[in-house]
């Protein structure tokens, strides 16, 4: 199985071991840090979830099993969020790493809802089916 | 961004028109002013600050010829070496002659709602107000995507712009101004420090600026406004950590 970035109301940014993901729908973003960012790039790229763990362990120093499960979780919690989204193309293969194995800790993602209202503030599109230049509310 | 060039006085409302390389533009955007001016009922004055970012063109000599017919409009220009727009509206702050500030730019046109609002900031002065734009498109110029979209299932992207806002000037300076590291994302930013600091952010419905797509707009370079604007939320991240470790530091 293979995903992609639900390209309707995500945005996603990544610097350095950490990837920034903007739900412009609800307003939250996400800060995903080291095997998170690790996980959300492979997938973001079309790369199978087999293909996913495999390139993991290939990786990181950890129980092949644990690193399976807790990614699978993760890619189940990225798709819940709706940040992600199941792909119907065939999933995109990867090859392993040769770089130095650090070791695995589990992929979280940190979700901050402070920014809401100003994320969802978006004068130029809250419109009604007038279109422009004809503001929410406006009868005229 | 510290002090200030210029005595303020309260009332009245300074304009700030960052220039640089407007001249086909500049006069529409000045005459908007004035034209709002007139239109609008207020009685406070109206100061209109250009700020030359460098020199690149005649707009120099279109301001210096250009007077505006509204008797409650004034005019004062000023000349500071090229550091982008972040750097001519700080430049803009500290030479405006009122406590009240609004920017605007050099190829954009100012609605007479605009001037409206300063009754909004009569009845709450510590709050920043902002309001709509309205998108205008000439030369067949195409709507850059992230701000536009097709459908409304296409992505959305805040509008935080200085362009559409209102803010007192102390509000400006107790947070030192526009980042002028930012090469299109310092609006964003700024709202982002402006809310760090406890400052309420008004949204009206008001359209109060007429903004023209043309073909030559900053925004156009999608790459740099993505990566100012996420500059802008990995530094509000970097600095609610840095206050959350503070505190637990404490």
């Amino acid at each position: 199985m293979a995903y992609k970035v639900t390209d309707t109301h995500i945005s996603h940014d990544t610097q350095g071991n950490e990837t920034v993901v903007i739900d412009f729908s609800g307003g939250t973003y996400y800060s995903l840090v080291g095997t998170a960012s690790t996980v959300w790039m492979l997938a973001a790229s079309g790369i199978g979830d087999r293909a996913i763990v495999d390139m993991l362990t290939s990786r990181y120093d950890g129980d092949a099993a644990v690193i399976d499960e807790q990614t699978a979780l993760f890619l189940s919690d990225l798709v819940a969020r709706g940040l992600l989204i199941v792909s119907t193309a065939s999933p995109d293969d990867a090859t392993t790493t040769s770089a130095a194995r650090t070791p695995w800790s589990e992929p979280k993602l940190e979700a901050f809802n402070d920014l809401n209202d100003l994320i969802l503030m978006d004068p130029i599109h809250d419109v009604d089916d007038a279109g422009w230049p004809h503001p929410k509310g406006d009868v005229d | 961004m510290t002090g200030a060039n210029s005595p303020t006085s309260s009332r009245g409302l300074s304009v700030i028109i960052p220039v640089y390389g407007n001249v086909l533009t500049l006069q529409r955007t000045l005459e908007s002013v004035d034209s709002a001016a007139r239109e609008d009922a207020g009685d406070f004055p109206i100061e209109i600050v250009v700020v030359f970012d460098g020199l690149i063109d005649a707009s120099d000599e279109l301001v210096a010829a250009w007077k505006p017919k509204s008797p409650r409009a004034t005019l004062s220009a000023h000349h500071i070496e090229h550091g982008g727009i972040g750097h001519a509206r700080n430049a803009g702050i500290k030479n405006a002659q009122f406590e009240l500030l609004t920017f605007l730019d050099a190829d954009d046109e100012l609605t007479p709602a605009r001037l409206a609002l300063v009754r909004l900031d009569d009845q709450a002065p510590d709050e920043v107000v902002i309001g709509v734009q309205s998108i205008r498109v000439e030369n067949n110029a195409s709507i850059p995507g992230p701000y536009v979209p097709t459908s409304v299932d296409a992505p959305r992207r805040p509008q935080y712009y200085a362009t559409s806002m209102l803010v007192r000037r102390a509000t400006m300076l107790s947070i030192n101004g526009f980042d002028e590291t930012y090469a299109v994302g310092d609006d964003i930013d700024l709202v982002m420090r402006l809310t760090e600091s406890g400052v309420p952010v008004r949204m009206v419905d008001d359209i109060v600026v007429i903004r023209y797509f043309h073909g030559a707009n900053a925004s156009y370079d999608e790459q740099v406004s993505e990566g100012d604007f996420f500059k802008a939320i990995r530094g509000h991240m970097r600095r609610i950590r840095e206050q959350d470790d503070g505190i637990q530091g404490h």
